[in-house]
């Protein structure tokens, strides 16, 4: 697995908020460049808060939509690609609040021959162990209030900054802070007791 | 709580926050396994649609003075408008005394580059069969179809240090191109596919695996499939024949945007394999694995600035591009020539084997030509691994 933790923190880069001269001018190719290098990401992101792959993709497509018809104004805010952030989460709470299909992606995938697990070269074995363990961490993420849970994949998925962070949610940095601590407190609470206390 | 809530190490140290630095490994792995049980569908077009549909009504109300043209209709004129935002008509066709020759070179070449622009010979491509794709050849807009960005995959050498004969991969372009309207999904592949199996881009080092053959048809069928009627199987080797197709289904899929659906060969010589023992009898898709993708696609590309492009003369390039490269570092250089005047190094949103997207930015340059290379250094022997390298202008 690959293990980017040692990326650190080096708060915003210049693709979070590219001079505005940098950006296109036009909205068609504007939101063609940001679909060829944000959309595979961020419909992860959203299926990750959301557990809906239809419901993801329509929400980070609202995004991109949302992005084109307002491309002038946030083209000229520089912040571009936190606004695309901002749009998904948004987006992805408001599915949630009418959410009757938390478990829809989960059945279906049991159900579907095509199912979308990962066919890697690990042995039978390794992939089962893998699994379990991830499937806790999973689980155990999907139990978080949504707060925390957007903290945690904001930082630990997208590698946001704590600022970035507490930009796109519109709150502020302690708050991140906090609900990050309560995240992962509770995350490590829910995980087995095999593992070696630090 | 609240004492622990003001811990500064909390957020701020991601390496050991919670002084739980495996925890923070395991989130991490396990956020990226289960977002890669997805494979999130193409909706580029769709969103582009949508823009413009209800951008049409909104527009009266937030910016009355700029109404969007309608997607389709007036596309010639955004893709004028492209072309002005860019400092001049490099997506634009020119005219060439083959039709085909100026679908094929006109398009996929830097024809406002001071460079020679040497077109790259036509392929022995017959004219009855791409009829059903041939845009005229034209000077200047109107344009016969709407100009577009087409995802196209080429297929270049994997490593540098390879010997002769070394295994190649895909590199994705996006190649401007004029699609004939309406610009739907099949016509969409079709000149796309025919751009793939045609000549290379002046100045690359990519190989053309489809010489001889050509594209009879394709069609995007209801049916969630996508068939692609060649004159003939590729002549390449057994280790080529599944790139070769790889080529097309790639190709295909992304100028269809319809996501990975299957893709069936049929050939019109009444061949029954389409490259090597590969059989025409069956689907192809892409692979969903990660590890068959990244020995698949080259270890890094570039996709903005693209190929021939010409840029304003005073502003800093953006780059971006994808890598999936040994912790997601890559190299940079902006050459002029074989000079290097710039030169840096960044890191890609993930190492392989996954595939990230890379973003960096070279100062403004000075009217002239230009090559952006990004390469891959190797942590054995420190030579170079991997490289791709975009021409471009600047005016």
């Amino acid at each position: 697995m690959v293990d980017r933790g040692e990326r650190g923190d080096t708060g915003p880069v210049p693709a979070w908020t590219p001079a505005p001269a940098d950006l296109p001018l036009d909205a068609d190719r504007a939101i063609t460049e940001l679909y060829a290098a944000h959309w595979a990401r961020l419909v992860r992101l959203a299926w990750l808060l959301v557990h809906d792959k239809t419901a993801a993709e329509d929400v980070v497509q609202d995004a991109f939509v949302g992005t084109h018809r307002r491309w002038e104004s946030i083209r000229d805010s520089g912040r571009v690609v936190a606004y695309l952030h901002t749009a998904v989460v948004n987006g992805c709470r408001s599915v949630q609040r009418h959410q009757v299909v938390v478990d829809r992606q989960l059945a279906r995938d049991s159900a579907s021959p095509e199912a979308p697990h990962r066919r890697t070269a690990a042995s039978a074995e390794e992939r089962a162990l893998a699994d379990a363990d991830r499937d806790v961490l999973v689980r155990a993420l999907r139990e978080l209030p949504p707060r925390q849970r957007e903290v945690i994949v904001l930082r630990y998925y997208a590698d946001l900054s704590e600022a970035q962070i507490a930009h796109v949610l519109g709150i502020a940095p302690g708050s991140v802070k906090a609900h990050a601590h309560r995240g992962l407190a509770t995350l490590r609470l829910l995980l087995p007791r095999t593992r070696e206390a630090p | 709580m609240t004492t622990d809530d003001r811990r500064p190490d909390v957020a701020r140290q991601p390496g050991s926050a919670e002084g739980d630095p495996r925890l923070e490994a395991d989130i991490r792995a396990a956020l990226e396994g289960e977002a890669s049980r997805i494979r999130p569908a193409d909706r580029l077009s769709d969103i582009l649609a949508e823009a413009h549909s209800t951008s049409r009504s909104a527009d009266h109300l937030v910016a009355p003075r700029a109404p969007q043209p309608r997607w389709g209709l007036a596309a010639a004129a955004a893709a004028a408008v492209l072309a002005i935002v860019g400092g001049a008509l490099w997506l634009t066709g020119r005219t060439a005394p083959d039709p085909s020759a100026s679908r094929r070179a006109g398009v996929t070449t830097a024809t406002t580059s001071p460079a020679p622009a040497t077109s790259p010979p036509a392929g022995p491509s017959t004219p009855a069969a791409t009829s059903s794709t041939q845009p005229s050849g034209t000077i200047a807009p109107p344009l016969p179809g709407d100009v577009q960005a087409l995802p196209v995959y080429y297929v270049g050498p994997r490593l540098l240090t390879g010997s002769e004969g070394a295994a190649g991969a895909l590199f994705r372009e996006f190649v401007r191109a004029s699609v004939p309207t309406p610009a739907t999904p099949e016509a969409r592949a079709r000149v796309a596919v025919d751009l793939a199996m045609g000549a290379t881009p002046a100045g690359s080092t990519y190989e053309r695996l489809w010489a001889g053959v050509t594209l009879v048809d394709l069609d995007v069928g209801e049916a969630d499939r996508i068939t692609i009627r060649l004159s003939g199987p590729a002549s390449v080797s057994q280790a080529d024949a599944e790139l070769a197709v790889q080529q097309l289904v790639w190709t295909a899929q992304a100028a269809a945007a319809q996501g990975n659906v299957p893709v069936r060969f049929e050939l019109v010589d009444g061949s029954d394999t389409v490259a090597g023992t590969l059989p025409a009898s069956r689907d192809f898709v892409r692979p969903s694995d990660e590890l068959e993708v990244s020995s698949l696609l080259a270890p890094l590309w570039i996709d903005d600035p693209a190929r021939g492009q010409v840029l304003p003369a005073d502003r800093a390039v953006t780059v971006t591009g994808q890598a999936s490269t040994f912790e997601a570092s890559l190299s940079w250089q902006l050459l002029r020539g074989e000079t290097v005047l710039h030169e840096g190094f960044t890191t890609a949103s993930a190492g392989a084997p996954a595939r990230g997207e890379f973003t960096f930015t070279v100062p403004a340059l000075p009217a002239g030509s230009y090559t952006i290379r990004v390469f891959e250094v190797s942590l054995e022997d420190g030579s170079d691994r991997a490289e791709q390298r975009i021409p471009f202008s600047v005016e």
